[in-house]
């Protein structure tokens, strides 16, 4: 009878083994406002996404599937991943992965030869992709202030995560790279999961942008405007973009363009120190719309 | 031999730019590089289409700005080389 019992729980245990190869390994998330599913072959992607992006997994219906495959024989290629991108399909090739999709059809496959680079893969997709729906990834610290996002961008060392540090108790939505997305005529700043020093990102929040300061830390405050062209210029020194692609870079002039044409941008002195916020106050705020 | 003076230069078609009020901003995406264009760096750059010789840029670049020729001569023809040295543009 034990006999019986243990080639039955034997039989259980191997039924429900292989139940749980074919079940799908799956996740829902959210970027940028962008719902989407990731499935993979294998369970170490979708382990490192719960422990990383749980502040971003999402119960919207998803408008992008991603398909991930394992495979070893993807080669390494250059350090900046090559992007083909005509009309609504694409291919990315980076180092160890081979992104290929349709927007429409909102399918995206991924061959890769890592098992955890998930995150890799996430910021490179969505710094292309989001240039697609006239947005961008920005190294930058977001913090919410008055009802409205203050984006304080610049390179390493330039001081976001001071700022973020200095947030006094207002939401922190990153301090090393922002979403931004147009939408509706104005933009919108997004907490990304691609985090720095701060830490994990514990909030998936946003905020409409009320200005955009290019940050460089000095021992006193001072504020300038700046123009357009300048603008651009420090858009183009600061943007995340995994991609070389000609196409991109012309779509950018035109993302830019509207951008700079609806947020005031600055190119702002802070000495470290809690004084910011009240200098952005006098200064700043009462020309904000 | 074509001089410099006598070839006719052509912006690289793998170079994106665009004029914002009066100066140009490129964008080399093959090694990320921006350069951003004065006034009269802007118009040379625009006046590059591959049909318009160094020379006639040269004569143009006199008529619309109140400089010495000869000064104006030898400051593009060095653009023009640091340009073909960036591969921002090429000679035809």
């Amino acid at each position: 009878m034990a006999h019986l019992r243990d080639e039955v729980r034997r039989m259980c245990l191997s039924l429900y083994a292989k139940q749980s190869i074919r079940m799908p390994k799956k996740i829902n998330c959210s970027i940028a406002g962008i719902p989407f599913s990731i499935y993979s072959d294998s369970n170490e992607p979708i382990q490192w996404l719960e422990e990383n992006l749980h502040a971003f997994i999402s119960k919207s219906h998803p408008i992008l599937k991603f398909y991930l495959q394992h495979k070893k024989g993807i080669h390494r290629l250059s350090q900046l991943p090559e992007v083909k991108w005509e009309k609504d399909s694409f291919e990315i090739r980076l180092n160890g992965f081979c992104i290929n999709g349709n927007i429409p059809a909102g399918k995206v496959h991924v061959q890769t030869r890592h098992r955890w680079a998930v995150g890799e893969l996430l910021r490179t997709f969505f710094s292309i992709y989001l240039i697609k729906r006239e947005g961008f990834l920005l190294h930058a610290s977001c913090i919410m202030h008055k009802g409205g996002a203050y984006v304080f961008s610049g390179p390493s060392q330039s001081g976001k995560t001071t700022i973020a540090r200095l947030a006094s108790g207002r939401p922190v939505l990153t301090d090393e790279s922002i979403a931004i997305v147009r939408r509706s005529g104005t933009y919108r700043a997004f907490a990304t999961p691609f985090y720095g020093e701060f830490g994990m990102i514990n909030k998936n929040i946003n905020g409409k942008i009320k200005a955009l300061f290019f940050i460089e830390k000095s021992n006193r405050f001072s504020h300038e405007r700046l123009t357009s062209l300048n603008a651009h210029l420090e858009l183009f020194k600061n943007i995340i973009l995994r991609g070389r692609n000609i196409m991109l870079i012309k779509d950018l002039f035109n993302t830019f363009s509207k951008f700079t044409n609806t947020v005031p941008c600055f190119k702002l002195s802070f000495r470290n120190g809690h004084g910011i916020w009240g200098y952005l106050d006098e200064n700043i705020t009462p020309i904000l719309s | 031999m074509k001089t410099l003076l006598q070839s006719y230069p052509k912006r690289s078609e793998n170079v994106a730019w665009r004029t914002i009020v009066d100066k140009a901003l490129l964008v080399n995406p093959k090694d990320s590089f921006i350069y951003p264009l004065n006034t009269v760096a802007t118009r040379i750059w625009e006046l590059m289409d591959g049909k318009t010789s160094s020379e006639d840029i040269i004569k143009r670049l006199s008529e619309e700005f109140e400089y010495e020729e000869s000064a104006i001569q030898k400051d593009t023809l060095e653009f023009l080389e640091e340009l073909q040295k960036a591969n921002l543009i090429y000679f035809e």
